[in-house]
């Protein structure tokens, strides 16, 4: 038992560890072709877990149309699904939908 | 001068039925409120703007297509202008009920379609079969989107019908291009008609889900 304690409490030390149990979690919507909220800030090793309201697909890719990055992309998901990223990295991350160009948001990693 | 005179009279009767409609007042003598009230109704005034914006984006669009293919520069950039005019005040017109935001995204996607209908003249321009082909299959795609774009805004709406009726859109302005194209100026007038008057059938079931969606913003009376 004390042996597992000092394994969780040095993984926790870990750059870019994340402990589902301890993690923040946050939810955002893709509703009218619009990502909501347009910005989100959370802090390190935060879950968002974006909802797809549309009856269409889209996909929360990382980067812009004109250059995506290789940070995280959904592919394609449908209404009702669910697609979850964790953030282990500050930074600002902008997103946007590869079938839907002029979807457009953005994720804020604080310390 | 038999013609001169029924025209005249035409008109006259014309006029004053249009003026009895502005103000209320009945040309045959009858006092007409209730009516007065109803042309001035929340409910009829989101009707009438949206076939007016919508019939007007199938004039205009055509008259976009007929000066590109015509090669007047010119009178292509203006009537592109006056088209995404048009294009900004839909675009207002859904902010204002759905929210700000849903009008910001509806735009570039109103857009799009225009884009895509710009593919289609050029291509028709250069006869390029394959350019024509995969510019029709970019607007029967778009309409699946929009479909999606208008059930999510108004779930009543199914997502199948508004792609059908936005389907036939682009195929009404098709033909508007084909003619155009062809030189069948007398043909091609047909067809700017046909496809004006096709706007009516998405902007009044989209008026009516819209007023059933939200009956206190548009109240039948004032």
């Amino acid at each position: 038992m004390k042996l597992f304690a000092h394994v969780i409490a040095v993984a926790m030390l870990l750059p870019g560890f994340v402990t589902p149990g301890f993690a923040d979690e946050q939810k955002a919507d893709i509703k009218l072709f619009q990502y909501m909220p347009a910005e989100i800030t959370v802090k390190v090793g935060t879950t968002i877990t974006w909802l797809n309201s549309d009856d269409i697909e889209h996909s929360v890719t990382s980067g812009t149309p004109e250059k995506p990055s290789k940070d995280f992309d959904s592919g394609y998901f449908v209404k009702a699904e669910k697609y979850s990223q964790t953030f282990s990295k500050a930074g600002t991350y902008e997103y946007f939908c590869k079938r839907h160009n002029s979807m457009k948001a953005k994720v804020v990693v604080t310390e | 001068m038999k013609l001169f005179k029924l025209t005249a009279a035409t008109l006259a009767l014309a006029t004053t039925l249009s003026l009895g409609a502005l103000t209320g007042i009945d040309p045959t003598g009858f006092t007409s409120a209730s009516q007065a009230q109803a042309a001035m109704s929340p409910q009829s005034d989101l009707r009438l703007t949206l076939n007016q914006l919508l019939s007007e984006h199938a004039t205009l669009a055509a008259s976009a297509t007929g000066a590109a293919l015509g090669g007047r520069t010119k009178e292509f950039e203006a009537a592109a202008a006056a088209l995404d005019g048009n294009s900004q005040d839909l675009a207002a017109a859904i902010g204002s009920v759905y929210g700000a935001g849903a009008g910001e995204a509806f735009l570039p996607l109103w857009r799009k379609h225009i884009g895509f209908f710009v593919d289609y003249t050029l291509a028709t321009a250069k006869k390029s079969k394959k350019g024509k082909e995969k510019a029709v299959n970019d607007l029967l795609g778009y309409a699946v989107d929009f479909g999606a774009f208008l059930n999510s805004a108004s779930p009543a709406l199914p997502k199948e019908a508004v792609a059908e009726l936005v389907k036939m859109h682009i195929l009404s302005l098709k033909d508007v291009v084909d003619a155009q194209a062809k030189k069948d100026q007398k043909l091609a007038y047909t067809k700017i008609r046909e496809a004006a008057r096709h706007m009516q059938m998405i902007a009044d079931p989209l008026a009516d889900t819209i007023i059933a969606q939200f009956p206190d913003k548009f109240p039948m009376t004032k």
